[in-house]
């Protein structure tokens, strides 16, 4: 009588128990997800719908420009308020529209421009199948890219040992501060009659031009991040004994890369446009040159075309940093992108 | 044989950086003795120089009057025997769970297969091995906070300092953690200081707990908790012992708090 007044309770927590499921296994769990294959995975990352949409904006550029709509402009007789008027002459077909006056305070954002002064893509693009055999192209393209890399490279490095060492002395930042500041402040692009007259017109002159500016684009964020990086790491370390040397290795640096790579980046695009800058104002070679003579001659198609040429040259740049910023900041793209596992 | 942490008449005065900003006595006349091996807690109310005292003994900031010592000998910086945990478990993002345990061992310069079989041994004990590879992003807050521990312990510290370690965590998290840790701790028996905020945390670790009052900061009581080692927390929390002892420390805080 007495044991069963003590298990009957028992009984009852351990039907408590037998109601509660097992928990599923592994298999049970893979199969109430069913797994996609590698391809339905590619498929839904080429993420379709976007891609359509890009090639139909191309698409609607290359249209725009090949019926030349986009030089046609937005023009209208009327000179106040609403009239009917045939506007657009666009895709072979006139239209007629109601429209007002296509004019914003006195300035026509998108005007009429002359024939003489238009280029097809089929112009652009005979550029670029004619520089194939031109030698002297490919010597104004290496000079360019030359320039652009020597610019970056020791514009960078100047910019990011500086930022550096501002960013760790605080007496040395307080002391050129204001210099540096007021020197940021100018236009740079101001110093190149002065820097062709010291330099000369040669290829020296644009690197010059390229290292003034690029080295403020690394130097201000990377003086900026040194100062920023986390005072709890830096605590951390010091008070494991971490010397002043493994303070910076171990701390600083890691602590700035992020900040330090963005501004590469940057810098990689304008090092190419302080370069052809110089070139445009005056050079020998370059593709700078080559576009301001092409210019010149009105051979708008040749310009248009060296204009991607030196986008495609900013692009690789850019793409060679990208790659090495993913390598090297793998823990921040998990980060973003990461699951937070919770035990 | 002197205490391994001594604090002789210790009183710390924060200037201010304008000549119109008040000095601010953030600690006053604090005479502690702890002799090796004691796990000593600190309760007090927020702003009463608990965490000044940790800084001081880390060696990060020196006392305007008075002496701090260890083992007889003046502070006068930072020394790599000494483990400092922070609230915020502090750990560089870019590097991973592993990696972060290495930090203080890297320091000292521990050749590389020594210093991951260090981590690696410490990240078993608090039950991360399978997330040594991991980034402290990908990690729970809990799990963030036993990487630090371990990463405090990796360079077996003679003294630990430990500042609102677990003041982050939820209340279960906190009483694993803590749990693991009493256990590392009960392992080798060095010397703790250990600030909280939370007096059941205190009672439930320490040897011993340290009340302290409202700015500035004194020592109010000084209590020896009489439970027996090793403790297992989750039950203890409703031995009568325990419950008294908290009481009676609490009459004491509540004072300082309210």
């Amino acid at each position: 009588m007495r044991s069963s007044d003590v298990d009957e309770p028992r009984e009852a927590d351990m039907a408590d128990q037998a109601r509660l499921a097992d928990a599923l296994s592994q298999e049970e769990v893979e199969a109430l997800i069913p797994h996609e294959s590698i391809w339905a995975y590619r498929l839904r990352r080429l993420d379709i719908p976007v891609q359509l949409l890009r090639i139909g904006i191309l698409f609607a550029i290359w249209a725009l420009w090949h019926y030349d709509v986009v030089w046609d402009g937005l023009t209208s007789i009327s000179f106040f308020g609403w009239d009917r008027v045939e506007v657009f002459g666009w895709f072979g077909w006139s239209m007629t529209w109601f429209s007002w006056d296509a004019s914003f305070f006195g300035i026509q954002p998108l005007p009429y421009v002359q024939e003489t002064f238009r280029a097809s893509p089929g112009e652009t693009w005979e550029y670029f199948t004619q520089i194939y055999h031109e030698k002297l192209f490919w010597k104004d393209l290496w000079v360019t890219v030359k320039e652009a890399l020597f610019g970056f490279a020791i514009g960078s490095i100047l910019g990011l040992l500086v930022g550096i060492v501002l960013g760790r002395f605080r007496q040395a930042a307080k002391t050129l501060g204001p210099f540096i500041v007021i020197i940021n402040a100018m236009p740079k692009i101001a110093f190149l009659p002065l820097i062709l007259i010291v330099y000369g017109v040669g290829e020296t002159s644009k690197v010059v031009l390229a290292v003034i500016i690029v080295f403020f684009i690394v130097q201000v964020p990377t003086q900026a991040a040194v100062a920023l990086v986390d005072p709890d790491l830096d605590l951390v370390a010091r008070t494991m004994g971490a010397s002043q040397r493994q303070l910076f290795t171990k701390v600083t640096l890691p602590g700035i890369t992020p900040a330090v790579f963005g501004a590469l980046r940057l810098a990689a695009v304008i090092s190419v446009l302080a370069v052809v800058f110089g070139e445009i104002f005056s050079a020998r070679r370059g593709l700078g040159q080559r576009l301001i003579t092409a210019a010149n001659q009105l051979s708008y198609g040749d310009t248009f075309a060296i204009v991607f040429i030196l986008a495609l040259i900013a692009l690789i740049m850019n793409g060679i940093i990208g790659f090495s910023e993913r390598k090297a900041l793998r823990w921040q793209a998990t980060q973003q992108g990461g699951q937070v596992i919770s035990l | 044989m002197s205490p391994a942490v001594e604090l002789k008449d210790v009183t710390l005065i924060f200037g201010g950086d304008h000549p119109k900003d008040e000095p601010v006595l953030a600690v006053q006349d604090i005479d502690l003795a702890i002799p090796a091996g004691q796990f000593v807690a600190v309760v007090g109310p927020s702003g009463c120089g608990k965490t000044t005292i940790l800084n001081m003994l880390a060696g990060i900031i020196g006392p305007t009057r008075g002496s701090v010592m260890r083992h007889g000998e003046a502070i006068d910086g930072p020394s790599d025997d000494i483990g400092y945990m922070l609230a915020r478990s502090g750990l560089s993002p870019w590097r991973t769970a592993r990696r972060n345990v290495e930090l203080g061992l890297e320091f000292r310069g521990v050749p590389r297969g020594e210093r991951r079989e260090r981590a690696m041994e410490l990240l078993a004990k608090l039950r991360l091995e399978g997330f040594a590879d991991s980034f402290p992003s990908q990690l729970s807050q809990g799990m963030r906070q036993r990487v630090a521990i371990a990463r405090t312990l990796a360079i077996d510290p003679d003294l630990w300092l430990m500042d609102e370690p677990f003041g982050a965590l939820d209340a279960q998290t906190r009483l694993t953690v803590q749990a693991e840790f009493l256990e590392l701790w009960y392992e080798t028996h060095k010397t703790v200081i250990f600030v909280t905020h939370d007096l059941e945390e205190a009672v439930l670790l320490a040897d011993r707990v340290v009340v302290m009052t409202a700015r500035p900061g004194r020592i109010k009581s000084d209590t020896i908790v009489d439970l027996a080692r090793p403790r297992v927390i989750d039950e203890l929390r409703f031995d009568p012992v325990f419950r008294e002892t908290e009481h009676k420390i609490w009459e004491e805080l509540r004072g300082e708090i309210v």
